[in-house]
């Protein structure tokens, strides 16, 4: 339909002319929710929701609980981002085989009881299996919703993110409950202090960033300049905005819109000591956009 | 047989009376636990910010549109455009054809129904499953949704039990849970052999382009993740600004719909799999429709009706929906947001008919969690339908009219009435026979007010 | 204090006593009560039915009616949410009629509203001690007017007892021209009340047309049911 969109747009436009726009309720408004402590209302939420929630204050306590729990799977689908040490001792399936499916939250909601969960690790383990066991780091349980969808906000870290708050249920039934319909039918969480220590090294897990780092005065600095990609195409950076910077390439003409968000929390990466070494680097830490010119500008800057 | 929902609800009410049944208990478990959900929270105040997050967002349309489109196509997802159903049959057949798609998986979308996919899906002869276990049952009995969110609620256990035996050998007697595990195993066969998913937005982000989608049972994760393709069909109303939006939205939508903090699975989808990713589909398409909606924003009494989040509280506290479930109204949408919305989207002059499945008793309007004016709406409905009403209508209040405003005329008319009432029951009258078929005789008192003032109060 | 009654045709015609009640539980509070003679319907059924030329008429003559009472007092719940709430929808391209709609609504008053925020009633008398009620909450002055709680709180205070109802605020089905167009399911709602209702003496309420609903339907149906409108209620408790 290649004018659909444009009569579609017209019509869109014809309907709101002469009308004032309404306003946008000012800033991202946050809801009044009960306070306290977030892992205990995290919990308690979740088993409202019919979630299985246990907190380990040792790892060496959740690692004996697993060994023992785990015995009575048969198999499991575990994800890589699990560490070593809190994968349980089965023979791996695939998702659609594993009576057990394993994943690593990116955090945990105590507002609404629920996990937030990447594709990066699979998407069909955290469905197929009839049990989920979700691990999640203490200081990762955020309290409301909005910080976690920050890890949105800026480029999201994979194709899918998801929230899970409860294993699978439906009432269509005449109105009667029943779990695990077509997702897992338990959901279980386990909450321990950290996923580092144990794994040995540090995994770093895409998750919400604060702000900052990148002195954007140097960026504007770049306006007009020539730059050349790491694989040698070039390309100017034909303005840079407030919170943009827009590229434009010699071969196509096209042009490319950076976001300073991007640029900052890649620079950001740096500084913690993670080596932004490429477009390929950039696009994992950072963010899926236009990731070879974005690296170039940031190369250019000496920053990677 | 005569058309439209004064018949259906008519005849639904002497031939089904368990669809009554069904619907009054499913409708006020619902509407308890929404108004449990509201309670425990700030529900006004969350509800005036997501209307005015709404409204915001139609006054400014065209530009998130544009704003969504552009992210989208960055996420590596493909973007459509439909203005009406036939077109997003087109696009559909295409992408059909392009992937040679023999088997789709479809999660519960009402602009699906919208569109007709399923007629289309039949007429190509691809396989299709509904995956939401409401949907899945009211496919075999080969019926439309009853319910924007429980579309099986028309049909208890004992209609679910005698079809799943009928359809997949389940046992007479299966409980609940054997039922769910039979539909289970043939749709989780239909996840993992499918080549196509389709889903319907409950949101689409414009600042991230990210897709949304709500649910509790896990279907539209399955949908959205096991096939190679996924197809989005999104209302061109569906847009939310930004991201932080969804903090609210996805909470208000679950208190709402079920009382519940937040549906048990959200996806938030942008773009197809990324290389380094173990699953997910190759390809996004997210097509955006019209099919009417940018008439609705034209109409300025009525826009507000796009804000629509189709939670189904309305339908769940308006004790008209409860006699008769959704199918009496013969459309897509029912309950007091299918009387205002089917009007805008299809014809005006539905509205001469669905405008009357109301009582205007204005219970929805306190539960909308997007606060849409819906009495206030069916209302301007009815007015604009009251030009073409029947000329015995129209004569009877412009009769009415003349009497009320004539305190002579008035004043003899009641006593007429109370002669006439005596001595017939005043079945004479067209109105008051009615009246009297369902009430028994009307009892005017024996002296009107105005006599007793004057003969006894007046004096005082 | 002295107050305009409009009793409204409804009441004029089928609860003529109930009104005459209204007035004399007024009288007895030292309330003087006016009766315009020149009143006769607010103008809701066509408001309701979209035939808004029509209820234009009779909203403006009802303005000019009460022009000049102090306060406005009906035993309706219905009507006086059209004059409170709708009736000035009517008048939204005439400026004097619109601001004379918003005067009328700000004088506007239903009977045990009247008597519990500007009379300060609060006990009538015990005259209904150990009796039963169930209270029907009118959909338009309990939801677009917000009262509630002052009809059952000025029925506690008599010595009834107002009985747990589940359906109470749920819609009888009446809704004007809505009984008539789609008779069977208006009839299915007033059901609805019926089936739920609790073992009481009366079925009360500030909406006579609601109860005329109910009680006629109870009557087609075999079923015992009692009403009685809320002013004659009340009326008793204070007169023994
Ligand atoms: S109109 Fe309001 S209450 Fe009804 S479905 Fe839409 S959002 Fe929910």
């Amino acid at each position: 339909m290649p004018d659909a969109k444009r009569r579609i747009l017209r019509r869109v436009r014809r309907a709101l002319e002469g009308r004032w726009p309404v306003e946008a309720p000012t800033g991202p408004w946050r809801p009044a929710v009960e306070e306290g402590e977030a892992v205990e209302r995290f919990s308690a939420h979740a088993r409202a929701n019919g979630a299985e929630v246990l907190r380990f204050t040792e790892p060496g306590a959740a690692r004996a609980w697993l060994a023992d729990w785990a015995a009575g799977f048969a198999s499991a689908a575990v994800s890589p981002q699990v560490p070593a040490a809190y994968v349980p001792p089965l023979p791996a399936a695939t998702p659609a085989e594993a009576e057990l499916g394993v994943s690593r939250a990116l955090a945990a909601v105590a507002d609404t009881g629920s996990v937030l969960l990447s594709s990066s690790e699979g998407r069909l383990l955290q469905l197929l299996p009839p049990v989920h066991l979700v691990w999640v780091e203490e200081t990762r349980v955020l309290r409301h919703l909005a910080e976690a969808l920050e890890a949105l906000g800026g480029e999201p870290p994979a194709s899918a993110l998801a929230l899970h708050s409860g294993p699978s249920k439906s009432a269509d039934i005449g109105q009667i409950m029943v779990q695990g319909v077509h997702g897992p039918g338990r959901l279980i969480i386990a909450i321990v202090p950290s996923l580092e220590d144990a794994a040995g090294e540090g995994k770093t897990v895409p998750g919400p960033d604060p702000a900052g780092g990148l002195d954007w005065d140097a960026v504007r600095s770049l306006a007009g300049r020539d730059l050349t990609t790491k694989r040698g195409g070039s390309f100017t950076v034909e303005r840079v905005t407030e919170n943009t910077a827009v590229v434009r390439v010699g071969s196509s003409g096209k042009t490319y819109t950076i976001r300073r968000h991007c640029l900052e929390k890649a620079v950001q990466r740096i500084a913690a000591g993670t080596p932004i070494s490429g477009p390929a680097a950039y696009r994992r830490h950072a963010c899926n956009e236009a990731p070879a010119y974005a690296w170039a500008l940031l190369h250019a800057l000496d920053l990677a | 047989m005569a058309k439209g929902y004064k018949a259906a609800a008519k005849r639904a009410l002497a031939e089904q009376p368990q669809v009554r049944e069904s619907v009054t208990r499913a409708t006020l478990h619902f509407d308890a636990n929404r108004a449990r959900a509201y309670a425990e929270v700030e529900a006004e105040a969350w509800r005036d910010w997501a209307a005015a997050t709404k409204r915001h967002t139609l006054s400014r349309l065209d530009r998130y549109l544009i704003q969504a489109e552009a992210r989208l196509l960055a996420s590596g997802a493909e973007v459509h455009w439909a203005e009406d159903a036939d077109d997003a049959q087109q696009i559909l057949r295409e992408l059909i054809d392009r992937y040679g798609v023999q088997r789709v998986v479809k999660g519960k979308s009402m602009l699906s129904e919208e569109l007709e996919v399923n007629g289309l899906l039949e007429r190509l002869g691809v396989e299709f499953f509904e995956t939401d276990l409401g949907e899945y049952i009211i496919q075999l009995a080969g019926e439309p949704p009853s319910h924007i969110v429980g579309p099986a609620i028309h049909k208890n256990l004992e209609e679910i039990r005698a079809l799943f035996h009928e359809k997949l050998g389940t046992p007479p007697d299966a409980s609940p849970g054997a039922l769910a595990a039979a539909a289970r195993k043939v749709l989780r066969e239909a996840f993992l052999t499918a080549d196509m998913g389709i889903s319907g937005a409950n949101f689409v982000v414009a600042e991230t382009g990210t897709v949304v989608l709500v649910e509790n049972e896990g279907n539209i994760r399955l949908s959205t993740s096991a096939p190679r393709v996924h197809v989005v069909l999104a209302g061109i109303e569906k847009l939310l600004p930004r991201v932080c939006d969804l903090e609210i939205f996805l909470q208000l939508l679950a208190r709402a719909a079920t009382g519940q903090k937040i549906g048990t699975f959200v996806s938030l989808l942008n773009g197809p799999r990324r290389p380094d990713e173990p699953d997910g589909p190759e390809h996004l398409h997210v097509v955006f429709v019209d099919n009417g909606r940018s008439s609705v924003l034209a109409d300025r009494e009525m826009y507000e009706a796009l804000s629509c989040i189709r939670c189904g509280a309305c339908l769940n506290t308006c004790p008209v929906y409860r006699q008769t479930g959704g199918h009496a109204y013969g459309q897509v949408y029912s309950g007091p947001i299918g009387i205002v919305l089917t009007p805008g989207l299809r014809d005006p002059r539905l509205a001469e008919d669905l405008g009357y499945a109301c009582s205007l008793c204005t219970a929805c309007a306190d539960v909308c969690p997007v606060k849409i004016p819906l009495p206030k709406q069916i209302l301007t409905w009815r007015v604009r339908s009251a030009k073409r009403a029947p000329a015995a209508e129209r004569m009877a209040f412009a009769g009415y009219a003349q009497l009320m405003t004539r305190p002579r005329f008035y004043r003899i008319s009641g006593k007429l009435l109370r002669i006439a009432a005596s001595l017939t029951g005043a079945p004479w009258l067209p109105v008051l026979g009615a009246w009297a078929a369902g009430h028994g005789a009307l009892e005017p008192s024996p002296k009107s007010f105005r006599e007793i003032w004057e003969e006894d109060l007046g004096n005082a | 204090m002295r107050v305009c009654f409009f009793v409204t045709c409804l009441a004029d015609q089928f609860f003529a006593e109930a009104a005459a009640d209204a007035v004399r539980l007024l009288r007895a509070l030292g309330v003087g009560v006016s009766f315009p003679r020149a009143q006769t319907c607010c103008g809701q059924p066509a408001f309701n039915a979209g035939h808004w030329d029509e209820a234009r008429k009779m909203a403006a003559h009802t303005q000019d009616v009460f022009e000049g009472c102090e306060y406005v007092v009906l035993p309706s719940g219905s009507c006086t949410t059209m004059l409170r709430a709708y009736s000035p929808r009517l008048f939204e391209g005439d400026r004097p009629r619109y601001e004379a709609a918003l005067d009328l609504a700000g004088r506007s008053y239903e009977l045990a509203e009247f008597l519990v925020k500007v009379v300060n009633a609060k006990d009538l008398g015990r005259g209904l001690e150990g009796v039963r009620l169930a209270y029907h909450h009118g959909c338009h002055v309990s939801r677009e007017l917000g009262v509630k709680e002052e009809p059952v709180r000025l029925l506690e205070a008599t010595g009834a007892e107002v009985v747990p109802w589940e359906a109470d605020q749920e819609c009888c089905g009446f809704g004007g021209v809505f009984s008539v167009k789609n008779a069977p399911v208006s009839l299915a709602m007033a059901d609805r009340k019926l089936d739920t209702l609790p073992e009481v003496d009366y079925l009360t309420s500030a909406d006579g047309a609601c109860l005329m609903h109910m009680a006629g339907r109870a009557r087609t149906r075999g079923l015992d049911v009692n009403v009685r409108h809320i002013a004659s209620l009340l009326w008793e408790a204070r007169n023994g």
